[in-house]
């Protein structure tokens, strides 16, 4: 009697663990890792997605090709409804990795399209929003010369660049620098080169509209480091001489170890808002073919040189910046904090290109490799 | 900051006949309740391990926060804070107990005490750390925009072995919301045998855990009902946490009679 009790109970407690009620299957889902926004010539919105298509191989399922299909609407989700008409099972983007915006899109307010994703619980908060010069679409449906599916190729590209210092990681969702009012962000840039993708430096952003202003690789990475968001390495090129024979000669390539950053904002009043940004950099010589590294004189020499240098190319960086009227460094959230009564009476808006920037790089070189 | 309805909203939630979820949940719980307060009791120490586990999953992003955030202090003044506060009481539900359950506790009065303040200060530093990790991770202009702070901080946040960490997270925070239920069960049943006199209150789990299922079927599980759920719950809990205890401290120092602690029990 007992042991047929036992049995039931149990019976009944194992049907009860057969897994999920609703189930989501992979196999009848399309699942989307890449997709792009542009704005078409029409004021629509043309949603482009890419399809890795898994097909079994030796080596377990692999994506050897995939499917790419666009569709116009008025919203990103009208899109993506449309698109689901064309491709043969439901479209899923809860597994995107790379979602791409067209130059002429994010020019826009880019939060509309962002929203779906936010919105949405099943959906990934996208972690790699880039801006593409011309156009989304054309990018996508780029055929890549590496075997590798586009949405592994692209957050490869953005990743080894994020270790680089050439892109910041995207440690918070996007939307919190979006509706801060004391700060903006920066987006990569990648545009379309014959048959690559290229990252041509950071987009800059103003509260939620590209300025079309944009950063070149190595101000990108001087604004990581004002930024303190240096990866593990950061390559820096430098002019230092100007009539050496061969040209070659005339630059110096540091990487730089350390970084130590100290940002000073004082705001007493809104007519004086200074900002002082102090830079000290540890660096290791990479490449520098003049040589003759083993005199004190000879490095303390260039210690100079390279200070003065990323000096003004800091100082460079910011006054775009400014011109581009996009805070990035978030010093308006420096001043909503310490200088409250401040940020009341400003417009920082038409205040930040006032502000006055004093960037100062201190540089000191502590290995160059194992050469002199 | 978490609140149990979110589980409709969820991904968990979505998509589940309500029925069947609230029939295991209720179901789990009138199995302990029905059972002494001590097995009710040994169940939450075993929970609140899995409080350890939501602490190091919220300090793996203290990494990410930017602490200028917090910043300035007290800057909507203090009538603001004050109006907050109200809100907060339901994340304070549950302290109400004390009042039902220490009269069959063993214990002396001033170990109770201890207890009670030692349960009561653990929560208000959790939850203040819950509320400090978020609003630095967001920021205050986005914390408007999210109703779930904590779940969404752990959306974004996939690691090497686990995709999406909100996903488990709520699958052992449901858990901690299961003592709760346990826990209204525990303070209905003991209530309606106190009322009919019955020394055993174990049928009355039954009566109760069937009424709370009947109204989980028929209430309509909408914004607008919840929220309006949450804002009565908020005053009530109000009048049990605080005004209760006050009239019952009154009538206690009037009429001037001293409890024997743990004499219910006998």
């Amino acid at each position: 009697m007992k042991t047929s009790k036992i049995f039931i109970i149990s019976i009944i407690c194992v049907s009860l663990l057969t897994g999920c009620w609703d189930q989501q299957l992979l196999k009848d889902v399309k699942l989307v890792m890449t997709a792009g926004f542009d704005l078409s010539s029409d004021g629509k919105i043309l949603d482009t997605i890419i399809i890795p298509l898994f097909t079994a191989g030796e080596g377990g399922t692999q994506v050897t090709e995939s499917q790419v299909v666009s569709a116009k609407g008025d919203t990103p989700r009208d899109a993506r409804n449309i698109l689901n008409h064309k491709i043969s099972e439901e479209s899923d983007a809860s597994k995107l990795m790379v979602l791409l915006l067209g130059e002429e899109y994010a020019k826009q307010d880019i939060y509309p399209s962002l929203d779906i994703f936010y919105r949405d619980s099943k959906s990934s908060l996208v972690a790699n929003v880039a801006v593409v010069k011309g156009q989304a679409v054309d990018l996508l449906n780029l055929k890549l010369k590496e075997k590798k599916s586009m949405n592994e190729y692209l957050s490869e590209l953005i990743r080894s660049e994020q270790i680089a210092t050439v892109l910041p990681k995207q440690t918070r969702p996007l939307i919190s620098d979006m509706f801060d009012p004391g700060t903006d962000f920066v987006l990569p840039l990648i545009e379309l080169e014959e048959n690559e993708a290229k990252i041509k430096g950071l987009a800059m952003f103003n509260e939620h509209k590209y300025t079309g202003h944009d950063l070149t690789l190595q101000e990108s990475t001087l604004y990581l480091l004002m930024a303190d968001q240096k990866g593990k390495k950061a390559s820096i090129k430098l002019k230092v001489h100007e009539n050496k024979e061969p040209e070659i000669k005339n630059f110096i390539l540091v990487n730089v170890l350390k970084s130590k950053r100290d940002l000073k904002v004082r705001a007493k009043s809104p007519d004086g808002i200074f900002v002082d940004l102090q830079l000290d950099f540890k660096v290791e010589i990479m490449e520098y073919p003049e040589d003759l590294l083993n005199s004190e004189k000879k490095i303390n020499d260039l210690n100079k040189k390279l200070s003065e240098m990323l000096t003004t190319e800091a100082n460079k960086t910011i006054k775009k910046m400014q011109e581009a009227n996009s805070d990035s460094l978030g010093i308006g959230k420096h001043i909503i904090a310490h200088y409250h009564e401040t940020w009341q009476k400003i417009n920082w808006e038409k205040e930040y290109p006032n502000v006055n920037f004093k960037a100062k790089a201190n540089v000191e070189i502590s290995k160059h490799g194992i050469f002199n | 900051m978490l609140n149990p309805y979110s589980f409709i909203s969820s991904p968990l939630g979505q998509g589940q006949p309500i029925w069947l979820v609230s029939l295991i949940m209720i179901a789990i719980c009138v199995y302990c309740a029905k059972e002494h307060l001590r097995v009710w009791a040994r169940f939450c120490i075993v929970v609140s391990i899995l409080l350890i586990v939501l602490f190091l999953f919220i300090t793996y992003v203290v990494k990410d926060i930017i602490y200028l955030y917090i910043l300035p202090v007290g800057q909507s003044g203090l009538p603001t804070i004050l109006k907050g506060t109200t809100q907060a009481t339901t994340s304070f539900l549950g302290f109400e107990l004390l009042l039902v359950i220490f009269p069959y506790c063993l214990g002396t009065s001033g170990g109770k005490l201890k207890v009670s303040l030692m349960a009561n200060g653990f929560v208000t530093l959790f939850y203040a750390y819950l509320t400090f990790v978020s609003l630095t991770y967001f920021g205050p202009p986005v914390m408007k925009f999210i109703p779930e702070p904590i779940l969404y901080i752990m959306k974004f946040h996939s690691f090497q072995i686990i995709e999406r960490t909100d996903l488990l997270f709520f699958s052992i925070w449901i858990v901690v919301v299961a003592t709760s239920l346990m826990r209204y069960l525990y303070v209905i049943s003991y209530g309606l045998a106190n009322l009919f006199t019955k020394t055993n209150h174990s049928t009355f789990v039954y009566y109760a855990a069937s009424l709370i299922f009947v109204l989980a079927l028929f209430i309509p599980t909408n914004e607008k009902v919840i929220s309006s759920f949450i804002k009565y719950q908020s005053l009530d809990s109000i009048f049990f946490i605080l005004i209760l205890p006050c009239i019952l401290l009154l009538v206690s120092i009037i009429r001037g009679t001293k409890e024997v602690p743990g004499d219910v029990h006998s």
